[in-house]
C-alpha cells in the first residue's frame, strides 16, 4: 500500500527534524529536587512524584496532521538529558554540538541552562557520580584499557519489551492490582514491608501521573479541533482527544486506541529514565491482530486507517533519537537508534503458528516507511509459512538492513533453559539488538562489552597492557616458556577468569547503586510481578531476571588462537617469540610473517573444523566464566555475543593480533567471521556459526553479507529463506543480511550528500551510512567486497 | 579410489535447483576458446600466481591448481551442506572440467552420494566415450548437457574435436536421464545468431523428455585468468553479454515450448 500525503509529509518532516538538546526535562527535574517538596518521602515515592512533576509541567507538542500525539521533549528530535543519571558538561555539550557524526545541537539559552542551574545543582549528585566514587581502581584501570564497558554509567538498565498483556489493560485496571497488593502487606507480620509499601504508593502515583498526562493532550487536541478550520482534520483531533481520555486510563478496544496506548507508555518509560533499548511494543502484531480482526468484522475501520494509523506510530519513533552519549559509551553505540525493536511472527502462547494478517500488514509498513526507528525482525518458527520469509526478504533486499531475522525456536528453548515457564517463553522474543527476554515479565540487563582478544594481547604479555603502561592482570608466564597450546589457553583462560572478576564486582556494586537510587515504578507496574511483589524492576521485582555481559569478537579471538596454535605449536613455523616480536612491530619488518598469518592460516567461517575447534573452545569458556553467578538482585548472570559498534572500539585499543590483524583495527563484530576471511560463502559461514551452542546463550549476531546480484531472482530470494531455515535448523540464534554493493558505498563516502537515506546493517540494528564512523564506513565495505563471490 | 579436482564450490546456485554444492573435475576432452575456467581443462598439476595485497605490499602467492581427493573424502565435504540441500531442494553438481572423463571415480561419488540421499546432478559437455555412461545415467538426478553448437563446423573451429560423439551422448542422455537441463553458452560471433539458435532448437525438438534449457551469457570473466596461468586469451575483444541480450533468443525457445530455467 503506498503512502498517503499526509504520511508522506509526516515522514520527511521526521527525517528533517534536526537533533537537538532540550534542557526542559533536566531543568523540571531540577526545579523539583531544588524544592525540597518530597524531600522527606522515600527514595522510591521522589522518584515517582518528580515524574508526576515532569509529565504536569513538560510542554505537550502535537505536530501537524499526526494520528498518535506525544514527544518526549518539546518538538520531535528534541532530546532530554537525565542529569539525576548522567551530567553533560559544558564540554560535552559542545561535543554533541560540533561532531560530524550523531550530533545533537545545542543553542545559546540551552548551555546556559545547563551552566547555570543543571550542572551547580547536580554535580557531585548524579548516580555516575555515585558509581565512579565506588568502583575499585583496578576496576577504572580496566575500563580505560578497553577491557570491558560499562552500559549503565551514562544510561540506565531498562533492556525490556512490554508484553501483549498490558496491550488489554489500562491504568485503571493497575491501580486496582496495586491496591490489592498494599492491602496484603502487614507491617506486623512482615516488617520489612514497608519497603514494599513505599514501592506501591510510588507505583499508583505514577499511574495517576501517566493519566493525567493523556488528558493534558487531550486538552490541547480539544484546543487544535476547535480552531481547526478543515472539518476532516477537525473530526480527527476530537476523536484523538477522545482516545487521550480512554487511554492509558482503560484498555484499548481499537488499533488506533491501542497504538496511543502503547505511545503515552512509551513515553513515560523513557521519560521516566534513559533506559537502554529505550521501549519496545514488544509482539505489536500478537498484541494487535484481535483487536483488528474485532474492528474488521464490526466495520468500525478500514484497512486504509489502519495502514495510516500504523505510519503515523512508525514516524514517532523516527522522533526520538537516542539519548545523547559521551566519550567510551558513544565510542561503543555511537547511533541515533534507540534500539526499538518491533518483533514479527513467532508462535502464540499455545506454541501454534503467530503469523496473522497483521504480520504482513507490519511488513508492508516496514518496507514504505524506510525509517531508521523501530527496527524491525521477524520471529521465524518452524510452524511459520515460507511466505511470510520471502514477503521479509522483498524487505531485505532492498538493503536497509531490516527486518532482521530470528529463531522462535531456539528462542523458546532459550528461555525454558533458564527456567522460564513455556507460556512466557512463547510470549517472549528479542530487543535490543538480539538480546532474548521474556517480554512483560523479565528485567533482562545488559552490562558491557567484554573484550576477548584483547585479553589475549594482555596473555602474550604476561598479564602487562603496553599502551595504558600498566600490570593490568595476574603474571601467567612469559609464552615463550609454554610448551603446548593447552598451556598456552590455560593462561589465557586465567587471564579472562581474572577481568572477568573485576567486571563483575563492577556490575555488582553499580547494580546495588541503582537498585538503592534509582527505581523506576513507571517501568515496574508494566512488568510482572512488580506490583504483586511490591518490588521493583531495579530490585529484583519482575518475575525473571537476568544480566548479561556480551562477548565481543569471537571471529577474531578464535582466529588469533587459531594461529597460535597452527603457526606456533602444530606447524612450528613461527616461534612464539618471533611471534611476539613481529606484533609488537606492528608486523614492520614482518610482511612475510603477516602475508602468511591471514592468507596461509586456518580461518573461522569456513567450516573448517581446524579453525572452529577454538571457536567452541573459547566460547565454552567465556560462557563457564560468568554463568552461575548470581547479581545483588538475584539475577542470573547471563552470556551473549554481540557487539554494537563496540568491535571498532575495542579495536581501537587492541594492538596487533595474531590472526594478521593491525594494531587499532577493527575486531570482528557478533559472531560473525573476520571481514573477508570467509571464503567458501554463506553456507560454510552458517556451518561454522552453529558450531557453538546457541542456546546457551542470551542472544548472538551473525551478519551475512549478499550483493544484490545474489537476490535479483525468485530462486535467489527462494535460497535466502532456505539459508535461514538451515541456519536455524542448526539452533542458530538470529541472522541479518546487509544487501549493498560496495561501489555504492564507496560512492556514499565520496558523495555523502547523495546518500541521506542510505541505511545499512551494522551490527544487531542499521543505521545511517553517513552517521557511521570512517573506520566503521570501511569496515563495512570491506565485508561488502569479499561477498562478490 | 581417487579422483583430481582443482575445487569445490559451496552455496553454488547456478548450476542447477536450490543450494548446491559444486565439485570441479581437472581435465576436459574439449578446448572451449572462451572457456572461463582455463584451469580446468589440462588433467595435470598446474601453478597459478595470484597477486594479493595486504596494506601497501603485494604478495606473489603461486597456488597449485588440483588435487586427487578419495571419493568417500569428497563425499563427505559434500554431505556437509545436507540441511542446506533439504531445506532448499538442492545436491550436489559434478562439473569440471568434463566430470565424465573420471567415469570410474565419478560414480563412486554418485553412488556414495545416493547412499546419503543426496541429489546428484551431472554438468557434462558429452565428448568422452565411457562404457560406463548408462551407470552413470542411472546414479544422477538431474543432467546440466552443455550444447554450444549444432553445426560441427563450428564445432570443430571454436570447440575441440569429438562432435559425433557429443550428439551420441547427447541422445543417449535425452532418452534415458531421468531430468535433463541443456546449457547453452552464448557466445559473440559463435552462436549468438538466430540461425545457430534454431538450428539448437530443431536438434533438441526431437528429444520430447528435454524440455528445459538454460541460456549463459558470454563473460569476460576468464580473461584474468588466463594471464594468472601464463596462457593467451583467445577471445579478442568480444565483449560480455547481458541477460537483455540474450532476450530475443530466449523468446525463440520459449515459442518452440521450451522452460527456460533461469541460473
Amino acid at each position: 500500500m503506498v503512502l498517503s500525503e499526509r504520511i508522506k509529509k509526516l515522514r520527511e518532516q521526521s527525517l528533517n527534524a534536526v537533533n537537538r538538546i532540550s534542557a526542559e526535562r533536566a531543568l523540571l527535574i531540577t526545579e523539583f529536587y531544588k524544592s525540597g517538596v518530597a524531600a522527606a518521602e522515600p527514595v522510591p515515592v521522589q522518584r515517582a512524584l518528580s515524574f508526576k512533576y515532569i509529565l504536569e509541567n513538560k510542554s505537550i507538542c502535537i505536530n501537524e496532521g499526526e494520528l498518535i500525539v506525544g514527544e518526549r521533549g518539546p518538538a520531535p528530535k528534541a532530546t532530554p538529558t537525565y542529569p539525576e543519571i548522567c551530567i553533560h558538561t559544558l564540554q560535552d555539550l559542545q561535543i554533541l554540538n560540533d561532531r560530524k557524526k550523531v550530533s545533537f545541537k545545542s543553542d545559546e539559552e540551552t548551555r546556559a541552562a545547563y551552566r547555570d542551574i543543571i550542572i551547580p545543582f547536580w554535580k557531585g549528585r548524579s548516580n555516575r557520580d555515585r558509581i565512579f566514587a565506588s568502583l575499585p581502581q583496578e576496576w577504572k584501570d580496566c575500563y580505560a584499557a578497553g577491557i570491558f564497558t560499562e552500559f549503565q554509567e551514562q544510561r540506565a538498565p531498562g533492556h525490556t519489551a512490554l508484553g501483549i498483556k498490558m496491550f488489554h489493560t489500562g491504568m485503571l485496571d493497575l491501580k486496582q492490582r496495586i491496591a490489592e497488593s498494599m492491602a496484603k502487606l502487614d507491617l506486623v507480620k512482615k516488617p520489612t514491608a514497608i519497603d514494599q509499601l513505599d514501592e506501591l504508593r510510588a507505583m499508583d502515583i505514577v499511574c495517576d501521573a501517566i493519566m493525567h498526562y493523556a488528558e493534558r493532550h487531550a486538552e490541547k487536541l480539544d484546543e487544535l479541533a476547535a480552531a481547526e478550520n478543515d472539518p476532516q482534520r477537525k473530526a480527527e483531533l476530537t476523536e484523538m482527544a477522545r482516545i487521550c481520555r480512554k487511554v492509558p486510563a482503560h484498555a484499548p478496544e481499537t488499533i488506533h486506541e491501542a497504538l496511543q496506548h502503547y505511545w503515552f507508555i512509551h513515553l513515560g518509560v523513557v521519560t521516566e529514565l534513559n533506559p537502554w533499548d529505550s521501549f519496545n511494543p514488544g509482539r505489536l502484531d500478537q498484541a494487535l491482530f484481535p483487536i483488528y480482526k474485532k474492528e474488521m468484522e464490526e466495520g468500525t475501520t478500514t484497512k486504509e486507517q489502519v495502514y495510516e494509523v500504523l505510519e503515523s506510530f512508525w514516524v514517532k519513533f523516527n522522533n526520538h533519537p537516542s539519548p545523547p552519549k559521551v566519550g567510551v559509551t558513544a565510542e561503543e553505540s555511537n547511533t541515533y537508534t534507540d534500539f526499538c525493536l518491533i518483533n514479527v511472527g513467532g508462535v502464540k502462547e499455545d506454541g501454534s503458528d503467530g503469523v496473522n494478517e497483521m504480520s504482513y500488514i507490519i511488513l508492508d509498513v516496514i518496507r514504505e516507511m524506510r525509517l531508521l526507528q523501530p527496527s524491525s525482525m521477524i520471529q521465524v518458527s518452524k510452524k511459520n509459512p515460507d511466505l511470510f520469509i520471502r514477503k521479509a526478504v522483498d524487505i531485505i533486499k532492498t538493503g536497509f538492513g531490516q527486518p532482521s531475522v530470528f529463531n522462535t525456536d531456539a528462542l523458546v528453548q532459550e528461555m525454558l533453559r533458564a527456567g522460564k515457564d513455556v507460556k512466557d517463553a512463547r510470549n517472549g522474543g528479542c530487543s535490543g539488538c538480539v538480546e532474548t527476554g521474556a517480554f512483560g515479565t523479565e528485567a533482562y540487563i545488559l552490562t558491557g562489552y567484554f573484550n576477548l582478544p584483547k585479553i589475549l594481547e594482555l596473555t602474550l604479555h604476561n598479564g602487562f597492557d603496553h599502551r595504558t603502561n600498566k600490570q593490568l592482570g595476574p603474571q601467567t608466564g612469559n609464552p615463550v616458556d609454554f610448551k603446548t597450546y593447552e598451556e598456552f589457553f590455560e593462561a589465557y583462560r586465567t587471564q579472562v577468569q581474572y577481568f572477568m572478576g573485576v567486571k563483575l564486582t563492577g556490575n555488582n556494586i553499580i547494580e546495588r547503586i541503582f537498585m538503592r537510587n534509582m527505581p523506576v515504578p513507571f517501568l515496574s507496574i508494566l512488568i510482572d510481578d512488580c506490583i504483586a511483589r511490591g518490588k521493583d524492576y531495579m530490585c529484583g521485582g519482575a518475575r525473571y531476571n537476568s544480566t548479561y555481559i556480551q562477548g565481543v569478537g569471537l571471529g577474531s579471538i578464535t582466529d588469533m588462537l587459531t594461529a597460535v596454535k597452527y603457526q606456533v605449536y602444530d606447524t612450528k613455523s613461527i616461534s612464539m617469540q618471533t611471534l611476539i616480536d613481529a606484533l609488537d612491530a606492528d608486523f614492520k619488518g614482518y610482511e612475510k610473517l603477516q602475508y602468511n598469518l591471514v592468507y596461509n592460516t586456518p580461518k573461522y567461517g569456513n567450516d573448517d573444523d581446524y579453525a572452529d575447534a577454538q571457536e567452541v573452545q573459547v566460547f565454552d569458556m567465556y560462557y563457564d566464566t560468568i554463568n552461575g553467578h548470581k547479581s545483588p538482585r538475584g539475577a542470573d548472570y547471563r552470556v551473549n555475543m554481540l557487539p554494537t559498534t563496540c568491535h571498532v572500539y575495542f579495536g581501537s585499543v587492541t594492538a596487533a593480533t595474531p590472526d594478521g590483524r593491525n594494531a587499532w583495527k577493527v575486531l570482528s563484530e557478533g559472531i560473525s567471521p573476520v571481514q573477508g576471511a570467509d571464503t567458501n560463502g554463506p553456507t560454510a559461514v552458517i556451518r561454522s556459526a552453529a558450531k557453538i551452542d546457541h542456546i546457551k546463550t542470551g542472544g548472538t549476531l551473525l551478519n551475512q553479507k549478499f550483493t544484490p546480484s545474489l537476490l535479483k531472482t525468485e530462486e535467489g530470494c527462494m535460497n535466502v529463506v532456505h539459508l535461514i531455515r538451515s541456519y536455524f535448523r542448526m539452533d542458530g540464534h538470529h541472522i541479518q543480511f546487509n544487501v549493498v554493493n560496495a561501489d555504492t558505498l564507496r560512492d556514499a563516502q565520496k558523495h555523502p550528500e547523495n546518500y541521506r537515506d542510505l541505511i545499512v546493517r551494522v551490527a544487531g540494528y542499521s543505521d545511517y551510512f553517513n552517521d557511521l564512523g570512517e573506520d566503521l564506513q570501511n569496515e563495512i565495505i570491506n565485508r561488502t567486497e569479499h561477498t562478490e563471490f | 579410489m581417487q579422483g583430481f579436482i582443482f575445487d569445490i564450490k559451496r552455496y553454488a546456485v547456478n548450476d542447477g535447483p536450490g543450494i548446491r554444492t559444486t565439485v570441479f573435475f581437472k581435465g576436459c576432452s574439449l578446448r572451449c576458446r572462451w572457456c572461463h575456467n582455463p584451469e580446468s581443462q589440462s588433467p595435470k598439476h598446474e601453478t597459478m600466481t595470484v597477486k594479493r595485497k595486504l596494506g601497501d605490499n603485494i604478495f606473489d602467492d603461486i597456488q597449485q591448481v588440483g588435487y586427487t581427493i578419495e571419493s568417500g573424502q569428497l563425499v563427505e565435504q559434500i554431505a556437509r551442506d545436507e540441511v542446506f540441500f533439504d531445506e532448499s531442494g538442492g545436491g550436489v553438481t559434478f562439473s569440471g572440467g568434463e566430470p565424465i572423463m573420471q567415469p570410474e571415480f565419478l560414480l563412486e561419488c554418485l553412488r556414495g552420494c545416493k547412499q546419503r540421499n543426496i541429489q546428484t546432478c551431472v554438468d557434462t559437455a558429452g565428448a568422452v566415450d565411457t562404457p560406463l555412461m548408462d551407470k552413470i545415467i542411472a546414479l544422477t538426478d538431474i543432467f546440466l548437457f552443455d550444447v554450444k553448437t549444432m553445426n560441427s563446423e563450428t564445432f570443430a573451429e571454436y570447440v575441440g574435436t569429438g562432435f559425433d560423439m557429443v550428439m551420441r551422448n547427447l541422445a543417449k542422455v535425452a532418452e534415458n536421464a531421468s531430468r535433463v537441463i541443456i546449457r547453452i553458452p552464448v557466445i559473440p560471433g559463435v552462436n549468438d545468431d538466430e540461425d545457430s539458435i534454431d538450428q539448437i532448437i530443431s536438434v533438441l525438438l526431437q528429444y520430447p523428455r528435454v524440455r528445459e534449457v538454460s541460456l549463459l551469457p558470454f563473460h569476460r570473466t576468464g580473461f584474468d585468468k588466463y594471464r594468472r596461468l601464463g596462457r593467451n586469451w583467445q577471445m579478442g575483444d568480444a565483449h560480455n553479454l547481458t541477460q537483455e541480450d540474450l532476450q530475443p533468443l530466449n523468446n525463440k525457445f520459449a515459442a518452440a515450448g521450451f522452460q527456460l530455467f533461469s541460473t
